[in-house]
């Protein structure tokens, strides 16, 4: 079985069983006296990823489509790792603050993007920063997170 | 009431308000370009200034800024493929292909022609149809609202091309999406699954920014190639043969404008997916539309500025507003001392007029000050990917949190992110998930009221003139999809 045959019966599966967890999800929701219960319209959409799964999984059984390699190792990793920044940035910047931890993001994701100019990379992420602080926060009152770890 | 709008002129014409005029639309452009700032936002910043300013020249400044934004969302969307605002999301289609063709000038050309006629047509519109437009907008009820909310979602069919099982499972996990939370109607709960930040549910723009903007930034690690640029000054401009291809394009995208914009509760990220499906239904270059076509790009733009001056009929005409940059605009006219309804007309041609005036010249103004937009576009996409992308991320953080203050909306974007590099990568299209976000709470919440109202009875569905005229066009519209797609295929077979 070809790669994106594969992956595309597993998604469809996949489909299909969230319209049937989302069947039972709402078992517990009550009824509305008049009009739609709010159970009634994820049940609707539930109906259709159960039709729309099924029907994606017989596709991808008969489809002789020819399929390109689609990931590669390394940027597979490349990307994790940007991802596994972000969310550590997400979780850290309540503490550290805005103007301190964003030069750090923009300097790992040059570095990740391949940029080798250690320097350059350093000017720039914190001229960045301190311009979009300018910008947001003071220009625009976006209360952006600040430094409270003490 | 010519000379009501010729003594309205000579008061847009002043210098103090020429100027006013003029900060509000660059501001705007310049808020509209970054992701996360909003229209509204605009407004509101722009709000503190009015005060002791006179109402008219407040007005000025505060139609500027909103035209301004609605354009300056385009330039974010074609330049880096993150929408400045949701109702450039339908641009970025082929506005950032364009881009990475090199034609990123072209694209921010036709953009801004299109904003500028839709604008123009929009105001025409305002000056001559503001009683007969709100009245017939006045006239919609909860089941025509959603019979429109389900002629929308028929769009999934035809942008989905070649993946339409795809699309269609894209736009019903939109159409999920918009049910997590706490339903409209009852108030209940749904999939929160304990967690409090689920309570209020995903908000459009971190769904938005995450979609498009971080997995374009995620695509872009496995993407070696750069876009190409256009060094000459001309290649950024539309020739005669390309201003010629557009005018239907504006056309079609100022008139659906006008009218989803005077449809209160509507707005302009509606307007610009309707046009765009509708000029793609019809046109003969069907095949280049999300390839990079420029008549996509100025459909949208048009729509999307139509929307403004369509919005703001109801909100003078009748003090209702059209969406929710005209409802903080309300809130600024009152603010500012104008009460708008049909009384305003009467009372304060003035104030009525000099509005009417200001908003032609905005919309040239807009011209201006959007060519300097054209000229550096090559020079921002000539920065290094390596670094241009990394700013791009910290710009759709900043979007994504500057809507509520929320890191849980950045958490939003980024894990949206992953769902949209998995389906960019799967041949899954993205648009039709944006399409069920938007659209969803508007059917559900609609036909819900409908119901309600006629004690459960779905005949409403068809007893409605208007909601069965939408049915109609849903029907038409699915199998226009559905032939034209198999025409193209037997095409490409034979």
């Amino acid at each position: 079985m070809k790669l994106n045959n594969k992956t595309d019966i597993f998604t469809g599966l996949a489909v299909s069983i969230l319209g049937v967890l989302i069947f039972i999800w709402t078992t517990k929701i009550e009824k509305a006296p008049l009009g739609l219960s709010p159970a009634d319209y994820p049940r609707i959409i539930a109906f259709g990823f159960i039709i729309t799964g099924i029907i994606l999984c017989i596709q991808s059984i008969i489809s002789n489509e020819e399929i390109k390699k689609k990931y590669n190792k390394i940027n597979i990793m490349k990307i994790a790792l940007l991802l596994i920044i972000c969310y550590i940035y997400i979780w850290l910047v309540k503490y550290i603050g805005f103007v301190s931890l964003t030069p750090i993001l923009l300097f790992v994701s040059m570095l990740i993007f391949g940029y080798k100019k250690i320097t350059i990379s350093i000017f720039i992420s914190i001229t960045l920063t301190i311009i979009i602080n300018l910008v947001f926060a003071i220009f625009l009152k976006v209360p952006l997170p600040k430094f409270s770890l003490f | 009431m010519l000379h009501f709008f010729i003594d309205g002129l000579k008061i847009a014409l002043q210098m103090q308000n020429l100027l006013y005029m003029m900060i509000g639309t660059l501001g705007g452009i310049i808020i509209g370009a970054l992701p996360g700032a909003t229209s509204s936002m605009g407004i509101i910043l722009l709000l503190p200034f009015t005060y002791y300013m006179d109402p008219k020249s407040a007005l000025m400044m505060l139609a500027g800024m909103y035209s301004g934004s609605m354009f300056g969302g385009s330039i974010s969307a074609i330049l880096v493929g993150v929408p400045g605002t949701p109702s450039a999301s339908a641009t970025l289609l082929d506005g950032y292909p364009l881009a990475k063709q090199g034609k990123a000038g072209k694209a921010i050309s036709a953009a801004l022609i299109a904003s500028v006629a839709g604008g123009l047509l929009s105001g025409i519109a305002l000056v001559f149809l503001s009683v007969p437009l709100a009245n017939f907008a006045l006239k919609f009820a909860p089941v025509d609202y959603f019979s429109l909310a389900i002629f929308g979602l028929t769009i999934i069919a035809s942008v989905s091309g070649k993946y339409m099982i795809k699309g269609l499972i894209a736009g019903l996990a939109g159409l999920f999406i918009s049910t997590v939370g706490i339903e409209n109607i009852q108030g209940s709960e749904r999939f929160t699954f304990g967690i409090p930040a689920l309570t209020s549910g995903f908000d459009l723009i971190p769904v938005l920014i995450g979609v498009f903007a971080i997995a374009e930034i995620l695509s872009e690690i496995e993407n070696k190639s750069s876009p190409v640029i256009q060094h000459s000054l001309s290649a950024n401009f539309l020739s005669g043969i390309e201003l010629k291809s557009i005018l239907i394009p504006i056309l079609v995208g100022s008139i659906i404008g006008i009218l989803i914009g005077v449809i209160p509760g509507t707005g302009g990220t509606i307007a610009t997916f309707l046009a765009y499906n509708e000029l793609r239904r019809w046109s003969k270059k069907r095949e280049n539309f999300g390839k990079g076509a420029l008549e996509g790009v100025a459909v949208c733009e048009s729509s999307n500025n139509a929307v403004t001056g369509g919005a703001l009929v109801p909100t003078l005409a009748l003090g209702v507003p059209g969406d929710v940059v005209t409802a903080v605009m309300l809130g600024a006219m009152v603010l500012i001392g104008v009460k708008p309804g049909p009384l305003l007309f009467q009372s304060n041609p003035d104030i009525v007029y000099s509005f009417f005036a200001g908003w032609f010249i905005i919309q040239l103004m807009m011209l201006v000050l959007g060519f300097f937009s054209i000229i550096s576009a090559p020079y921002i996409l000539k920065i290094p990917k390596n670094i241009l992308m990394p700013a791009v991320l910290v710009f759709a953080i900043i979007g994504s949190f500057a809507i509520r203050n929320s890191l849980y909306d950045v958490t939003v974007a980024i894990t949206f992110g992953i769902v949209g590099y998995f389906m960019k990568k799967h041949s899954f299209p993205q648009a039709p998930l944006v399409l069920g976000v938007i659209l969803g709470p508007m059917a559900e919440v609609n036909l819900n009221r409908a119901l309600i109202l006629s004690g459960n009875n779905w005949s409403i569905l068809v007893k409605s003139p208007m909601s069965l005229l939408f049915l109609i066009f849903s029907a038409l519209s699915i199998i226009l999809a559905i032939v034209s797609y198999q025409q193209e295929k037997k095409v490409k077979t034979s």
